[in-house]
């Protein structure tokens, strides 16, 4: 008997006040994205963990343009044989995929054999490829960056918005062009590791350790903490809260002066960036440098125990001696495989990726979008230019070109407000997943990134309840111990103590200085490629991902063990109950 | 063809239907310079005579003819029965005869008076019964002097109609005396370290590795499965150890002076999780299995004793038994060689992780 978890609250719900569906009627490739209907109770969907928060109206750009397109797109170019990559539908302002409609038994023997030739010719040239990639991304971005949004006119900033969703979307396009073919070929290593016996483990030691754009990035921040200590900036960044940072350092005066100069040079490089992905409700830390400044507060919490170099040299040592380990129990004609594959995987790295497109796409190319919205708003002469972020892009475009007047849109702004903060405050009680869960699922990014592998399943059968342990890939080994710190989005990461165990649905880029001090992590969704899988073996903290019910079933402060040798994740003692379980 | 007791150095894999298989590998691997230690054969010849004689044979088939399939305890009481005529019946004059001389001159052959020995059930189908019957015929192990040897003999071949041995032709009704039984009279090692190796995986299947299992003292603690040996992986292409996982050795076969036999004890502590093969045993190891695999042309498992005294200091390597591996998937798994695409189809696409 298969399992059914109802739709029919989505279903029934009467979505974005004012939503009119000629606001959503980009092109797609295989399925359009949407709201719930009754016969997707039919299908298996899983809340994408990437948008803890939910999308506003404008955020749904992402739905058409990356899942809808992009990623679609990317399934049939590669091709993926069995697979038309994901689609996705929305539940209040929360997303959830599902695997796309599958093409025809002659489209997949079409496209066993097209991936043959298109599989190995995109492996070889992969370095070019992505720095042509990244040569275009980058001349956007500065297009959009470097533009002067004040004082233009309204027609040229509708103009503005809709090329700023089309960079945006193109970005996306590129996204899931170079992460089909990499993370494919990534998972035939996989693969292959475990024919030649190799355990999962250690096999996903093996690419870890190479700088990224995003490491980059973070050692920046670490040497304005490491330029900050023993300061009179310390003491500010110690003592102030994290919102009121900025203001407290520009009003120190001289002592704070030099430091602030090198933060501004820092901002320059990477300010455009946001602390999550692809949603226009973050503003870059140009706009609001407070999560900058959080990290490096947290990084100065760490009184010198974290070593950001030699944390990276020991993940590198980590991962040669895993490589040795591993070629000294194979044959001769065996070693010859693995060190083809092995270079193989190196030349076209999907782990490193994964982490260096970051920069350039998901924390970077929607801001854009944001810039754009708000120019809008402040041309429109609006209170709160973010109220832009609640209208539909179509919509908001049909403003600025005055084929819609803002008197028109206006009625519904503080109704959408109101939606979006009704849904964002249920969050933490949306179902994981949604309609009929299926045995086993085909899609690579929905095994691998989000975590839809077996015991993902299994859990989604089960509930919750009152388990005592999950079970979910384990993906960086060791055992950790400790406190649970059950956390939905990024925000409260400054309140983890070290020792700590980070339990959330999944992590982006944002929540990586937590790795400094926690001492496991446990993640609902993800597979060994998800960001927290990579993280946790770059900054060596035990990790188990996937076991799908983890922020239900372990309340905050509960005391847990993280194996994530096994992959299991046992509640050692509840924080409320009356009488604690002890477990052997 | 021989009648009577016939030396290891005249017999060959063509001396299968008198000598057994067993037994006719050993000359054969002997013939190709393997050493195999100093033995002789009693050929199925003798094995007729025995039975032939004393109305032994027509008493086991009167008894037999009794007795049914569905009752196991029917069969048992007959074997029983038939243990006892063995041991109770004479060998024939000019076989016990030449078993003796056989014996005094292996004395001479060995340089001992009294060569410790292992007298080893030969039969000569015993490879092509399937694996659950395969090694169930006697080996007696230790035993000196030519008397212990007689007694032997006659214990394999009593053996011969075990409860099992009756059981499994009665079921797959196989005529009793079409696969008569030779027996080997094999000077017993002096065992420092012994066990099994296969020139392919025997699990996996996999052609481009060996392993070899091994623990202290004889191998019939290793045998029979009544230690974790040692695990020792090869590669297949040149000998090189891939993996030596050591094993908790419990139990010891070793000599019994009292009993004068080969007998399972406990492991000293102390050798228990000690390392059984050195790198030079390995060598030996893989050398012999890869001449013997290369004559027989076919992945085979060896029994292997590291010698304690071969003379030349430790570490000489005797071959006791071989045999093709039977076990074995037919076609070889093919080793792994790197196509991004098939193994991305293979992986990647088929939603199993």
């Amino acid at each position: 008997m298969n399992t059914v978890i109802p739709i029919d609250e989505f279903v029934g719900d009467g979505w974005y006040p004012g939503f009119r569906p000629d606001y959503m009627d980009a092109a797609w490739i295989t399925e359009r994205a949407g709201k719930f209907t009754q016969q997707d109770e039919k299908r298996f969907w899983f809340i994408d963990f990437h948008w803890p928060n939910g999308f506003t109206p404008m955020g749904c750009i992402y739905l058409e343009d990356a899942y809808s397109w992009g990623l679609q797109l990317a399934a049939r170019q590669l091709p993926l044989p069995p697979g038309n990559g994901l689609v996705p539908r929305i539940a209040g302002v929360h997303v959830y995929g599902s695997e796309a409609l599958p093409p025809s038994g002659f489209e997949i023997a079409q496209r066993a054999e097209r991936i043959g030739t298109t599989l190995p010719r995109f492996l070889e040239n992969f370095p070019s490829i992505w720095a042509e990639r990244v040569r275009e991304l980058e001349s956007g971005l500065h297009h959009f960056e470097s533009f002067a949004y004040d004082s233009k006119p309204l027609p040229e900033l509708a103009q503005l918005l809709v090329d700023a969703r089309a960079f945006n979307k193109r970005a996306w396009e590129i996204h899931f062009e170079i992460m089909y073919p990499l993370l494919a070929n990534y998972l035939g290593f996989y693969g292959m590791c475990g024919e030649l016996g190799i355990p999962p483990v250690e096999t996903a030691k093996f690419l870890q350790g190479y700088d990224t754009k995003m490491m980059e990035c973070d050692r920046a921040l670490w040497s304005l903490a490491k330029a900050a200590r023993g300061t009179l900036v310390e003491q500010i960044l110690t003592e102030s809260p994290p919102e009121r940072l900025q203001t407290a350092l520009r009003a120190a005066g001289p002592a704070t002066q030099a430091w602030l100069v090198e933060f501004d040079a820092m901002l320059a490089k990477y300010g455009m960036r946001t602390e999550g992905i692809a949603d226009p409700m973050l503003a870059p830390w140009c706009e609001d440098p407070t999560p900058a400044l959080g990290t490096i507060k947290s990084f100065l919490g760490r009184d010198g125990q974290f070593d950001f170099e030699t944390g990276r040299r020991a993940a590198g040592a980590e991962r040669d001696e895993a490589v040795e380990r591993a070629r000294q129990r194979l044959t001769d004609g065996e070693r010859q495989a693995f060190d083809q594959a092995l270079a193989s995987c190196r030349h076209a790295n999907f782990p490193w990726w994964n982490e260096d497109h970051n920069f350039y796409i998901d924390l970077r190319a929607t801001t854009p979008v944001r810039m754009a919205c708000l120019a809008i708003g402040r041309a429109l002469g609006l209170d709160d230019p973010t109220d832009t972020l609640f209208c539909f892009h179509k919509e908001l475009v049909l403003v600025g070109q005055g084929d819609l007047a803002w008197s028109e849109v206006q009625p519904h702004i503080q109704p959408r407000r109101d939606y979006y903060r009704h849904w964002n405050d249920k969050r933490s009680s949306m179902p994981k997943v949604l309609g009929t869960v299926p045995e086993t699922v085909m899609d690579p990014v929905m095994i691998e990134i989000f975590g839809i592998h077996k015991y993902f399943l299994a859990a989604a059968r089960l509930g919750s309840g009152q388990v005592q342990q999950l079970t979910g890939m384990a993906v960086s080994s060791g055992v950790g111990r400790g406190r649970a710190r059950v956390l939905r989005d990024a925000s409260l990461l400054h309140t983890i103590a070290v020792g700590d165990i980070l339990v959330c649905e999944g992590t982006t880029p944002s929540w990586t200085p937590a790795f400094t001090k926690v001492a496991a992590c446990v993640c609902d969704g993800g597979g060994t490629l998800t960001h927290a899988s990579i993280i946790s073996r770059e900054y060596r903290v035990p990790c188990v991902v996937g076991v799908g019910m983890g922020t239900s079933a372990i309340k905050d402060g509960d005391e847990i063990e993280v194996d994530g040798n096994s992959g299991v994740v046992t509640i050692l003692r509840r924080v409320s109950a009356a009488h604690s379980v002890e477990v052997a | 063809m021989s009648e009577t007791v016939a030396w290891i150095e005249a017999v060959d894999e063509a001396a299968c239907a008198w000598a057994g298989p067993k037994m006719a590998r050993l000359g054969e691997l002997r013939r190709i310079g393997v050493c195999v230690p100093d033995a002789f054969v009693v050929p199925v010849a003798s094995f007729h005579r025995f039975f032939g004689a004393s109305n032994l044979r027509n008493r086991i088939e009167a008894a037999l003819a009794s007795v049914s399939l569905a009752d196991e305890a029917s069969i048992a009481a007959c074997a029983r029965s038939i243990h006892q005529w063995v041991m109770e019946a004479p060998i024939d004059a000019a076989d016990q005869s030449a078993v003796e001389h056989a014996y005094e001159a292996l004395a001479v052959r060995s340089g001992e008076s009294t060569p410790r020995v292992a007298v080893r059930s030969s039969a000569t189908k015993e490879d092509s019964a399937t694996a659950s019957f395969a090694g169930q015929y006697t080996t007696v192990l230790g035993i000196s002097g030519a008397e212990a040897v007689a007694a032997a003999l006659k214990e394999c071949w009593a053996s011969f109609f075990s409860s099992h041995a009756l059981d499994y032709r009665l079921r797959h009704a196989v005529d009793h005396w079409s696969s008569p039984m030779a027996v080997g009279v094999v000077v017993l090692v002096d065992a420092e370290a012994a066990g099994v190796a296969f020139s392919a995986h025997p699990v996996s299947g996999k052609r481009d590795r060996c392993v070899v299992e091994g623990s202290f003292g004889w191998g019939e603690a290793v045998v029979q499965g009544l230690v974790t040996p040692d695990h020792v992986e090869l590669d297949h292409a040149n000998g090189r150890v891939l993996d030596y996982t050591i094993g908790d050795k419990r139990v010891l076969s070793t000599f019994d002076p009292v009993v004068g036999r080969v007998v399972e004890v406990d492991m000293p502590m102390e050798r228990r999780t000690q390392k059984v093969l050195s790198d030079t045993a390995i060598a030996g190891i893989f050398e012999a299995l890869m001449r013997i695999e290369s004559h027989y042309g076919e992945p085979v498992d060896i029994e292997w004793v590291v010698d304690g005294h071969d003379g030349q200091g430790r570490g000489g390597i005797s071959v006791v038994q071989t045999r093709p591996i039977t076990t074995l998937a037919p076609v070889p798994v093919p080793a792994a060689s790197w196509d991004p695409s098939s193994y991305a189809r293979k992986y990647g696409l088929t939603g199993v992780r």
